[in-house]
Formats: C-alpha cells, structure tokens, sequence
C-alpha cells in the first residue's frame, strides 16, 4: 500500500468520524491557540521590553562617544576582537522653519519663528542598529534628501504631544544652513533675522524643503530631526568646506550580549568614552527567559492532553474497527500498512488542529495586543507591534503533528497487530 | 485482462489439522485431525451445524489462522511455515475472502473498494481502475461504482465483495456463508454468479452454507462433524 492510499484510507476514515474528530481536533486546536497565543506574547513582551531599555537598538548595541570620532576611529574600533559593526552618526545644525501658516492648532508658534535644531543623520538600511523607535509614521527612504522624521522635541515646539503625533506626518519644513542662517544657529535660540532674509530672496545660505514621514524616539545623536547621512553629508559639505567629517558618535554593535563587557573595556583603553547597558539587559533577557519558560511549559502541557485526547480517541477507534482492520488483512494489507494508515490519521489530526489553534492563538494574540495599545496610548507611550513568531508557530503545527503521532503509536500498534481473523466474525 | 493465468486454480490438501480455542472453561476442541483434498480448479461445499468450525477451517485455509496442529497446503505453500508479510502475501496473490457480513469499507465507494484490495499489489492507479471497472461490470454492478455500500443492497454489496475478492486473481476463493444475510431470490442470484465466475476464471471454490439447495448444486458435499469431514 502506497502512502498515498494510506493518506486517502485515512481520510475518509476521519472524515467517517466527523463529530468525534472534530472533538479531538478542537482539544488540540485549544492547545496549540493557547501556546501560540502565550509564545506570541512573551515575544512581543520581551521585545518590547528590550525595545525600552535599547531604545530600538541591538541588544548587544555601545554608543560611543567624544570629541576624536572620524574615519579613523571607525577603523580602528572595526579592529577591536568582538565588534561586529560600526556605524557613524553624523549630526549638524539647521535652522528649522515650522510649516506656514501654523497648522497644528492655537498652541502652535507661527512659521515666523525659526530655531536651531540639531539634524541626525544614520545609515537608514541599517536603521535597526541605532536606538530608534518609530512612534508614528515610517523612518525617512535611506537615500532621501527630501524626507526626514522628528522626534518628540520637535512636537513640544509646535505645540503637540505624544498622542497627535501623527498630525506632522506630511508636513513639509525647512532647513537651512550656512551663510544668514549661521547666527541663528550660533545663538541657539529662535529668532527672525533669518526669514526676514529668505523673504527678501538674496540668502546665500543652503536652503532645502524635507517632508515629514515619521515621528521617532532617538538616542542615536543630538537633534531633534532624523534624516539621511546623504542629506547630513551635503549639509556639512557646505558648511565646513572640505575639512573632514566628524562624527557626533559612532554604533558599535558586539558579537553578543556576553561580549559587550569586554568590548567596552578595550574601547575604554583606547581613549573612547562609551554607553551601554549590558548588566540591566543581561538580567532583563534571563528574566524574560524564565518568563518564556514558563509560558511554553504551561502550552506545551496543554499539548500533551490534547495528545491523550488523541490516543483515548484512537484506541476507542480501533476498538470499534477490528473488523475492518481484520478484513484488510485478509486482503492482504501488512501489519505496516494498518500501521501506518493509523498514525497518518493521527498525523491529521494533529495537522489540522495544530494550523487551527496556531491562527486562533495569532488572532488572540492581536486581540490582547490591541487592548494592550489602547491602555498604552491612552496613557501617552508608543504601542507594541505583536511580534509573529514564525519560528516557534511553525514549529508548534510540526509539534503538534508530531505529538499527534507520537500519541498515535500505541492504537496504531494495537491496530497493525489485531490478528487477521478479526475479519470472521465468530471465528 | 479477465480469466488471466492468476485466476486458474490451486489444489488444497490439509492433513491431521486440529484447532482448539481457549477459554475459561479449559481447550475448547473444534476440529481433530481433519483431511480434505480439493483438487484445483474444484468446488466444493462445506456444511455443519453452528459452532461445528466451518468458519475456523476458512480461517485456516485462509491464512488468517495458524494451523496448531497438523499441515495445510495450498499450491506450493505450506501455510504452517509462513508468517508475517509472507503470509500477508499469500492472503494478498493467493486467496480471495467472501465474508457473510460483506466486509466491506463503508467510507470507501463500491469501486474504491475493489481497488483497495489491489492497492497492496501495488499495482498502477490507471490499472487498478480499470480492472476494478471491469469487475463491477461482470458481477452485473457497472452502475453501481461511486455508490458507498450503505446506499446499496445487500445483494449488491455482496458482488461488490465478490468482485474485490476476485481483484487480484485469485486461485482459491473461500465464501463463508455468502448468502446468509440475503432473502432467497437475492441468494439464488449470488449463488448464480458465484459458480459462472468459477466457472469462467477456473479458481477453486470452497464454500460454506446452511442452505440445503444451495448445497446441492455443488460437484461435492462435506459435511463437518465432530471436527472431522465427511461425505454428506
């Protein structure tokens, strides 16, 4: 007998007993859903929580810092044992212009008044390596000179909170820098003198436009607008004409969490002042680990069970199919074949309630996740994003068909070894 | 192809056969040192009161028993010394089973379940189809294929067994009892095409009834009495 013919005997044979099945697929659907649903959260809880204390950054993530920090530095810190990458952050002020008229309400100061703001600039392909979290909006395209995100800072300026963010998505800005504008930027507070002159149309500065796409956490460099290194690149290149970059701090991601000490240390010895948070994170991970621990254990007994319910279902099936299974026999079907046409009813089983519980646990993991966001939002912090944990969900239908199986063993021995005569009734 | 060399008979030949069941009350002895030759191609019909072990004595010559005492042979096989997929496979090329209660798969269609007595040959999906086509269509059933056996007669569920008896050309056909669920038209019908097909295809035929009528219209008549075989 084919697997194939196995498959289509099992088939029809689960779906002759549709209602008991249906039982038993249910009781492992609750499992997997329940699993699903505690894996998801825990996954969701522990990046969130790590979000917060890395601000968005690698786990294993050192800023360092200081006045030296240019190309050289980079290269010598990409040297050090255990760093895995180093990335710059570039930062330079601008003059900020509000959009005009003022958009945002009474409380809003008027496009007339100018300030100095800092603009970062970061590899935005590798976004996921600096302490950034979106709080609204999307991050800045990596090459733009046109789009740029800001942080809270600069909603305080125009007169809105956390929970109007999403009311400077699509607003433009300016920025300048260079010639008229460098005494605003040198008195660090705002002023007039610069529209007055962009009014009059003979500023020598440099002038550009950026639209606002997103709105961000950063502690990535000092500033309160995120944009490209392209765009921070060309602003410097017209200020500081030709003198080398200088970086306001550089992302040095290590190898591991475990690493982190270590690479601190040598960066110290080299002269480099550095942040990290390796000892906080260190007992947050292993207390999120324990917590993930103990949610899978809660579904993984969950599983086994529903994986009772199996073997309790299947013995009473085979208990009332001895005939049939005799009569297959006498056809000539080996004991492999009953074998196998059993456990593959148990592989469907655990298949079909193992996809089922999967999606219900994903679906009430986003319920929980949207009770969770509202409280969150309403109490002024950005929401977490439910994490899909593709791993653990794929391997929650493959153990389930596999705990299915396994609880399919005993009836399906049971099964393979009635002896044909089953098929007499009376003999 | 019908009527193929797979189809012509086997000759039986069982000597000394005993067999006793088990039971709280001590050995039950049902039959002692039972002889029957059938000679290929033959028919013969097996009488007895209930209990008296005709169904034990298919169930030997079946292979679904092992002899405990005494040899059964069937062809070249010693039934006494096959065991596991050997014997499978000699339930599977050798013997086809005709059961009182039709033995058939309720999930499966009629055709279905004449093929699934070839799927353990292995043979190709195409062939299997079509043989089983051809089947249904000699036991008068062409109709009848994606018909599920609840939603058949007991006539009609009884060729369907006939024809998934004879799917893998048999050379001894063991009916136990095939009538004794049908009223007596219906038995005279089975019975009618039970012996044409023996009488096409060539296989042995030893068959087990009640039925006095049925019983005479056999080339011989056994008659199982106090474990033993005897002319009736």
């Amino acid at each position: 007998m084919t697997v194939w013919d196995a498959i289509i005997l099992a088939a029809r044979s689960v779906a002759r007993r549709s209602g008991r099945v249906a039982l038993t697929v249910l009781a492992v659907a609750l499992a997997a859903a329940l699993l699903t649903a505690l894996l998801t959260i825990a996954t969701t809880a522990r990046s969130r929580v790590l979000g917060q204390i890395t601000k968005g950054g690698p786990l294993a993530g050192i800023t360092v810092d200081g006045p030296n920090l240019d190309r050289g530095a980079v290269r010598r810190i990409e040297g050090v044992r255990g760093v895995v990458s180093v990335l710059p952050v570039l930062s330079i002020q601008e003059a900020v212009i509000a959009p005009d008229p003022p958009t945002f309400g009474a409380r809003s100061p008027t496009a007339s008044s100018p300030f100095p703001d800092g603009v970062v600039g970061i590899d935005l392909d590798h976004a996921e390596r600096f302490p950034i979290s979106l709080i609204a909006g999307r991050l800045p395209a990596p090459d733009s000179v046109t789009e740029v995100a800001v942080t809270e800072g600069y909603l305080t300026r125009v007169g809105l909170d956390r929970s109007r963010a999403v009311k400077v998505l699509g607003t433009e800005l300016e920025l300048g820098t260079g010639g008229p504008f460098q005494a605003l930027i040198r008195s660090g507070g705002p002023g007039q003198g610069a529209v007055s002159i962009i009014g009059q149309g003979w500023a020598s500065g440099r002038w550009t436009r950026a639209t606002v796409v997103g709105v961000v956490a950063q502690d990535a460099g000092p500033g309160d607008i995120l944009a490209s290194v392209r765009h921070v690149d060309a602003a410097w290149d017209y200020t500081a004409r030709g003198q080398p970059a200088r970086f306001a701090a550089l992302m040095v991601e290590a190898r591991s969490l475990a690493q982190v000490s270590a690479v601190r240390e040598r960066l110290g010895e080299m002269g480099f002042a550095t942040i990290a948070s390796e000892t906080l994170l260190t007992n947050v991970v292993r207390y999120v680990h324990v917590v993930e621990i103990v949610l899978s254990a809660i579904g993984l007994i969950a599983l086994v069970i529903a994986a009772l319910g199996i073997a309790n279902a299947m013995l009473a099936a085979v208990r009332e199919r001895r005939r049939e299974i005799g009569v297959l026999k006498a056809i000539g079907a080996r004991d492999r074949d009953i074998l196998r046409v059993f456990l593959i009813e148990a592989a469907v089983v655990g298949l079909v309630g193992g996809v089922l519980g999967t999606l219900a646990g994903w679906g009430a993991a986003k319920a929980v996740g949207a009770v969770v966001n509202r409280y969150l939002t309403s109490q002024g912090l950005a929401g977490a994003t439910v994490v899909f944990p593709i791993g653990f969900v794929l391997g929650g239908v493959l153990g389930s068909t596999v705990l299915a199986m396994g609880a399919g063993v005993l009836p399906a021995l049971r099964a393979s070894r009635l002896p044909a005569v089953e098929a007499m009734e009376g003999a | 192809m019908m009527g193929s060399m797979g189809d012509a008979g086997v000759e039986v030949r069982v000597r000394g056969l005993s067999h006793s069941y088990r039971s709280s009350k001590g050995d039950l002895r049902i039959l002692s040192g039972l002889d029957l030759d059938v000679p290929a191609g033959g028919y013969c019909v097996l009488q007895g009161p209930s209990g008296a072990g005709k169904t034990t004595l298919l169930a030997l010559l079946g292979g679904l028993l092992p002899p405990e005492e005494g040899t059964v042979c069937v062809g070249e096989a010693d039934l006494g010394e096959l065991r596991g997929d050997g014997l499978a496979a000699y339930r599977r090329d050798t013997v086809g089973f005709v059961f009182q209660h039709f033995g058939l798969l309720d999930t499966l269609t009629a055709q279905e379940n004449v093929e699934v007595a070839m799927s353990l040959t292995r043979a190709g999906r195409r062939e299997r189809r079509a043989r089983a086509r051809e089947l249904l269509a000699a036991v008068g059933l062409g109709q009848r294929a994606s018909h599920r056996p609840p939603h058949l007669s007991g006539g009609e569920r009884q060729r369907v067994a006939m024809a998934r008896a004879l799917a893998n050309r048999p050379r001894l056909l063991l009916a136990d009892e095939p009538t004794g669920n049908l009223d007596d038209a219906t038995s005279e019908l089975v019975v009618d095409l039970l012996e044409r097909l023996h009488g096409d295809r060539g296989f042995t035929l030893i068959l087990v009834t009640h039925d006095r009528s049925i019983a005479e219209r056999s080339d011989r008549r056994l008659l199982l009495r106090g474990g033993r075989l005897v002319a009736a």
